[in-house]
């Protein structure tokens, strides 16, 4: 029977034309797909550029650093008056977040490991750090930061799309990086209370290390600070 | 059905097959393959983020060559740095929120719900929580409110906010409904962010009722952070980059 051979025939042609539009499709809908590599060239060349840049940048930030500091240090050898000053200053300045401190503490990494490539959703949202944050500040934390950004009074903790998390404006992936200067058990404990911020974090799939640290550094507020609005009312003047 | 129609109905599978491993093939010349758009789109955020940085940088090093200019006339002028350093501790004090400020902005007051609770409704669900302030404090931060306070309680960056029982701890002191929070910004955007269709006052607080409300202001005061507990642990870090 001829007929029978080209229903064969047919099917095992459809059958393959439905594979090949299936896989093209999978791959495209896990963002596998391959991309030009032209682009990319393109890109990894202004990333080359824009760190170069950075490099000059942050040189030039050193130097303007380093003469204010030596114009202040000499400034406070003058007298007593000045020391004092200085040291108000200083005190004054790690409050504000805009000076690098040290001091004993934790290490908090938040992670989504390997979770990430089972589940397409994001596991660690924004609310998990605010929360995190929070419990820090509760049990005593001195000064945080996250991946190297300094938490200062205005710091924002903002979901940007998909696994991005912004934090002073700067956008940052897992894993999370948490500094807190404290009193390392306390802070520890703070965070590892029963059904806490650490135990209800791993219940939904991320992985939270705790280290207590000796010493610990915490670098200053990278940004600048700004007060358009906020003005001080000095003393004595009416409201 | 004769056999002509089978025919046609292989060719143009066949002709179609055909195009598509055609197609298949030559993008596997042009597309090397190892690279992906997850790749891709790491290398775009990590330029914007090294834009954003270089763009902070640039800012922080014009507000310090000003304050280096500062310096140096100060120390030509009078022969010290006194009245720069007075200034500069002046500005820090006014960052670490020392400061009472003055300024335009928003005063938002949460009260909690006063609906009738259906059968088997926790009553917790009407309740203005310590995670509500926290999320309502955080987006008026995104939205740029320079200064806050809960209750009068200056926030900081280590201020915590904690339900005890029946009463809210702003640093470890209660306060209880109605929570008063003020912030200090571009009033416009302050108020633009807490009513946006996706605010956390919009899809998680209407609809159980808790009041909310949201008036803009000419000019509102926050009170300075006082407490001015020694910190015990932290010190300023001495020399060296900090990593």
């Amino acid at each position: 029977m001829k007929n029978i051979k080209y229903q064969i025939a047919v099917a095992v042609v459809c059958l393959v034309l439905g594979i090949m539009v299936s896989i093209q499709f999978r791959t495209v809908k896990q963002g596998v797909g391959p991309v030009s590599e032209y682009r990319a060239r393109e890109l990894a060349a202004q990333l080359k550029k824009v760190r170069e840049e950075n490099v000059k940048l942050q040189n030039l930030k050193n130097d303007y650093e380093s003469k204010i500091k030596e114009f202040e240090d000499t400034a406070s050898q003058g007298s007593a008056y000045a020391k004092i000053l200085k040291d108000e200053l200083d005190q004054a300045r790690i409050m504000a977040g805009i000076e690098d401190v040290e001091g004993p503490g934790i290490t908090v990494v938040v992670d989504d490991l390997k979770f990430s490539e089972k589940v397409n959703y994001p596991l660690i949202s924004y609310s998990m750090l605010l929360e995190l944050l929070n419990e820090l500040n509760a049990a005593g934390a001195e000064a945080v930061s996250i991946n190297g950004q300094r938490i200062i009074s205005t710091t924002e903790i903002r979901q940007i799309g998909g696994i991005h998390i912004n934090i002073n404006t700067v956008s940052f992936a897992p894993p999370f990086i948490f500094k807190a200067i404290g009193d390392p058990k306390t802070l520890e404990a703070a965070l590892r209370l029963r059904e806490g911020i650490a135990e209800r974090l791993e219940n939904s799939g991320v992985a939270v290390t705790i280290t207590q640290e000796q010493l610990i550094r915490i670098p200053k507020y990278n940004g600048v600070i700004e007060r358009k609005y906020a003005k001080v009312v000095k003393e004595g003047e009416s409201q | 059905m004769n056999r002509k129609a089978y025919i046609y109905y292989l060719f143009i599978l066949a002709a179609i097959i055909g195009f598509i491993v055609t197609v298949q093939l030559k993008s596997n010349i042009t597309y090397q393959g190892i690279i992906t758009i997850p790749k891709l789109l790491d290398l775009q955020n990590e330029i914007s983020n090294v834009e954003m940085e270089n763009k902070q940088l640039m800012e922080s090093i014009s507000e310090q060559a000003m304050r280096l200019v500062e310096y140096k006339t100060s120390v030509e002028k009078t022969g010290n740095a006194y009245g720069t350093m007075q200034n500069e501790l002046e500005k820090a004090r006014n960052y670490a929120d020392y400061y009472t400020v003055q300024g335009p902005g928003i005063i938002m007051t949460l009260n909690d719900s006063q609906q009738e609770l259906a059968e088997g409704e926790d009553i917790a669900w009407y309740l203005v929580h310590d995670i509500d302030i926290l999320e309502i404090v955080n987006e008026l931060r995104v939205a740029g409110a320079e200064a806050i306070s809960i209750n009068g309680e200056r926030v900081t960056a280590t201020t915590n906010i904690r339900c005890g029982g029946p009463t809210i701890n702003i640093d470890g002191k209660r306060h209880a409904a109605p929570f008063i929070i003020r912030a200090i910004g571009d009033p416009k955007a302050l108020e633009a962010s807490a009513l946006a269709p996706d605010s956390y006052i919009e899809l998680y607080m209407e609809y159980t009722g808790i009041q909310v409300e949201i008036q803009k202001v000419e000019k509102l005061i926050i009170n300075g952070y006082d407490n001015t507990e020694k910190m015990k642990y932290l010190r300023k870090a001495e020399g060296g980059e900090a990593s």
